[in-house]
């Protein structure tokens, strides 16, 4: 199993979705893999959330209000505090400028709705294996 | 004369009156019917989530209209994820009858009905369906035909290639709803779209080739690089447009080659101006592509 930060029983999770069912579906998959998951329905609540309970891994939506995907990992990526957390942006927008978007905004991974919950947490479980 | 005015604007306004009432209630009405819609997801949602991720749980007994609820989840949920969560949702559709229901809505009288029993099968995600499914695209309403080829898509049977173009080309199906379709079919359908390559109507060929160019990928180029000598103008311009997606590096030599026929002027009825038009386009997109 994956190691968490000191002083946590399960590594973190911020999942970050406007989507109502989406998130359902991914904090189910997570949480039933042993991760405690952070749920944000915007990108604001996700920056938010990001910088005050720094969680071990993101899985961000990138069609959300009030800031998008693309634009919350390169906000992360700027801050010294969440510099080094992993990303995987999973959404539908699904063309190849949109992927390279994604990677050069600075994301770790990206994987396309229609997704497959087991494909995410074999994402995350690799990820957060290697750290 | 004023009192006949009189009477008249008080029966417009009673009329008025009633109306407006009516409007109330009805908003009332829709209003409840939303609410209890909203706790009937908010009690079927974890049933759902559990039946996707292949949990093992007891089923509760559930309503009608729970049972219904339910399905328009799991349908929602078949639009959202793929592998193993799609095939757990048609096994419930199978298995809780809603996939013989929606077949047997295709031959409703309503085409509305039918209509919406085409666009059901799509989420079932049941193969099964197919055969009906193809039938619909024959049906006289061209709301079913389109829900058919939307739900072809959906269903991602590289077999399906060759009647979803037949239905693009023939405008049985609005081409928006058929191109969408098609392209859905990705990755599935480049055998059978290899093989299309070679039909004898060159619009269906023209067809598969530009199909080719969007689902494809490199490996397939050399079908379009070989129909860059078709005989129809229509499909080597969708050769050139598949090329400027899916080409090579070396392929770019064989674009360069055609412009530089056309420029030559070879005979006009060997290059139309459509070959030109998407040869320079498609040449210069690749090109910028691969910078």
């Amino acid at each position: 199993m994956t190691e968490s930060a000191p002083g946590r029983e399960q590594p973190v999770v911020l999942a970050a979705d406007d989507d109502e069912d989406i998130l359902a579906l991914v904090t189910f998959r997570l949480e039933r893999s042993g991760y405690t998951v952070l749920q944000a329905r915007d990108g604001a609540e996700a920056l938010e959330l990001a910088r005050g309970e720094k969680p071990d891994l993101a899985v961000l939506d990138v069609m959300m209000p009030k800031m998008d995907g693309f634009e919350l990992t390169r906000r992360l990526r700027a801050e010294e505090a969440t510099s080094k957390m992993p990303i995987i942006l999973l959404t539908a927008r699904a063309q190849d400028a949109d992927v390279q978007e994604g990677f050069d905004a600075g994301a770790d991974d990206y994987l396309r709705k229609p997704f497959s919950p087991q494909e995410l947490r074999s994402r995350v479980q690799a990820i957060l294996g290697r750290r | 004369m004023v009192r006949a005015l009189v009477v008249i604007a008080i029966v417009l306004l009673a009329v008025e009156v009633v109306l407006l009432i009516a409007l109330a209630v009805r908003r009332v009405q829709l209003a409840a019917r939303e609410r209890r819609h909203a706790e009937a997801e908010q009690r079927v949602r974890p049933l759902a989530i559990a039946l996707v991720e292949g949990e093992e749980l007891e089923r509760p007994v559930l309503s009608e209209d729970d049972q219904t609820v339910l399905a328009e989840v799991l349908s929602r949920y078949s639009r959202m994820l793929s592998g193993d969560a799609t095939a757990r949702i048609a096994e419930y559709f199978r298995s809780s009858g809603g996939l013989d229901t929606a077949v047997a809505g295709l031959r409703l009288r309503r085409a509305w009905k039918r209509a919406r029993a085409a666009y059901a099968l799509g989420d079932m995600q049941c193969a099964e369906a197919i055969p009906d499914l193809l039938a619909a695209l024959d049906d006289r309403s061209g709301e079913v035909r389109a829900a058919a080829a939307r739900s072809l898509g959906r269903l991602k049977a590289s077999d399906l290639t060759l009647p979803l173009i037949e239905a693009f080309l023939a405008r049985r199906v609005p081409r928006g709803i058929a191109g969408v379709a098609l392209v859905e079919l990705g990755p599935a359908a480049v055998p059978e779209l290899l093989r299309i390559a070679d039909h004898p109507e060159p619009q269906v060929r023209a067809t598969a080739v530009r199909l080719l160019g969007l689902v494809g990928d490199s490996g397939d180029s050399a079908v379009a690089v070989r129909a860059l000598r078709d005989p129809s103008a229509e499909v080597r311009a969708s050769a050139a447009e598949a090329l400027g997606r899916i080409g090579t590096s070396a392929s770019e030599t064989d674009l360069r080659a055609a412009l530089g026929a056309a420029n030559r002027g070879r005979a006009q009825a060997e290059f139309a101006e459509a070959d030109m038009i998407a040869a320079w386009r498609d040449l210069f997109t690749g090109l910028a592509l691969r910078r």
